[in-house]
């Protein structure tokens, strides 16, 4: 388990099991607008990232995260 | 009970542009599932005359425009981080209209990249925005006389304009904005109205215009943006005749990268009007976003909207 699935996961309250790359507000009715930023929020502080305002908006799945999360050079994801 | 579907034949633009929005960021449905369920027919109506005033706005695009779409989404997602940042800083971020000019209305990668699309969206997908938008085409605009002269300070897209122009075929409009880019925004969207309407560019603090010009005047979402709302209410009755009906909103609590003034509550709103000569007719009071958004803050946004008068006009 990747430790971006694992801060995803306590961000939302949804089991680790649930969650794949391809999650997003789509499949998970947590991921709501306010869950999104919930969501940013625990993202940017456990690799030290800040996200843009677009890239926050293009957030639909856990793989783009973790492709703005590679595009920076954080490690670990 | 499933909630409806987002979509309708008699609608297409509407229906397009929702399926557009629904894809990019899937979580936005709920708050369109929610306006189209509350207003009904309002919904469908009032969204199709919004987007295709954003279609005349992109005349060499296919609909719905993949920038509208995506600033739209950009648009929601920054005000609830503006807004969650308010609730920590009891202030909204910008500080100066100076600043807000520099950052957002001189710069044409804001204005025409993603902030006046999704401005006339939220006239069709936000459900405070929406409830505003019929009470002006079904309160205000119906209670003015067959024809006469409309102005409106901070014109910006230009819906407002539009469905006045619309509404009430006898009437001219003029429509001022401190942007030269919501100029080229909305002389673009209101071409169809070439012959009824002016488009100048000028600060609304300190309009250009002649003492008692305006039998309407049209003041949305302004009072906010500005260091001195005050000043900007003198001016607001300065270019208006003694019948002269208004319509202003303006916002509590309620964050965007370019509020300036905080209204702490409702009651500050309507002291300033007051404070100002104006009389409150008939207003519209707005709690903005869900029970579980707010639970979250300690400031409840606030979308607010008055028909208002001088006093002698009050009968």
């Amino acid at each position: 388990m990747g430790k971006l699935i694992l801060v995803i996961s306590q961000a939302l309250n949804v089991p680790v099991e649930l969650l794949g790359e391809e999650s997003g507000p789509e499949s998970l009715p947590q991921w709501d607008s306010v869950a999104h930023w919930q969501v940013i929020a625990a993202v940017e502080k456990a690799f030290s990232v800040d996200f843009t305002m677009d890239e926050a908006a293009s957030f639909n799945c856990i793989g783009r995260i973790r492709q703005a999360l590679d595009t920076r050079g954080a490690t670990g994801a | 009970m499933n909630p409806p579907a987002l979509t309708s034949p008699d609608h297409p633009l509407l229906s397009s542009a929702i399926a557009a929005i629904n894809q990019r960021m899937p979580f936005l449905k709920e708050t369109m599932s929610k306006s189209a369920q509350k207003f009904g027919a309002d919904f469908w109506a009032m969204g199709e005359f919004v987007c295709a005033h954003i279609r005349a706005a992109h005349p060499a695009e296919s609909w719905p425009p993949d920038g509208a779409v995506a600033g739209y989404v950009r648009f929601c997602v920054e005000f609830i981080k503006l807004q969650m940042n308010l609730d920590r800083q009891g202030r909204y971020a910008c500080e100066a209209f100076s600043q807000a000019y520099q950052e957002v209305y001189g710069q044409a990668e804001v204005m025409l990249g993603y902030y006046l699309d999704a401005l006339a969206f939220s006239t069709a997908f936000w459900p405070n925005h929406l409830e505003i938008a019929c009470f002006y085409r079904d309160r205000f605009l119906q209670s003015l006389p067959s024809q006469g002269r409309a102005v409106e300070l901070g014109v910006g897209h230009g819906v407002y304009t539009a469905l006045l122009l619309t509404q009430r075929p006898a009437w001219t409009a003029l429509g001022l904005d401190i942007s030269p880019h919501a100029l080229t925004y909305a002389s673009s969207a209101l071409a169809g109205f070439e012959e009824r309407v002016q488009l100048r560019q000028g600060d609304a603090r300190e309009p250009d215009l002649p003492d008692g010009l305006a039998d309407a005047v049209v003041c949305g979402e302004v009072l906010e943006h500005v260091e001195d709302p005050e000043q900007l209410l003198k001016q607001l009755w300065r270019i208006a005749g003694p019948q002269a009906c208004y319509f202003i909103t303006t916002a509590a609590n309620a964050a965007s990268r370019d509020h300036i003034y905080l209204f702490d509550n409702v009651e500050q709103i309507r002291a300033m009007l007051s404070h100002c000569g104006f009389l409150i007719m008939e207003e519209r009071v707005i709690v903005i976003g869900d029970g579980k958004f707010n639970a979250q803050l300690s400031r409840t946004p606030i979308s607010y909207a008055a028909i208002v008068c001088k006093p002698n006009n009050a009968s």
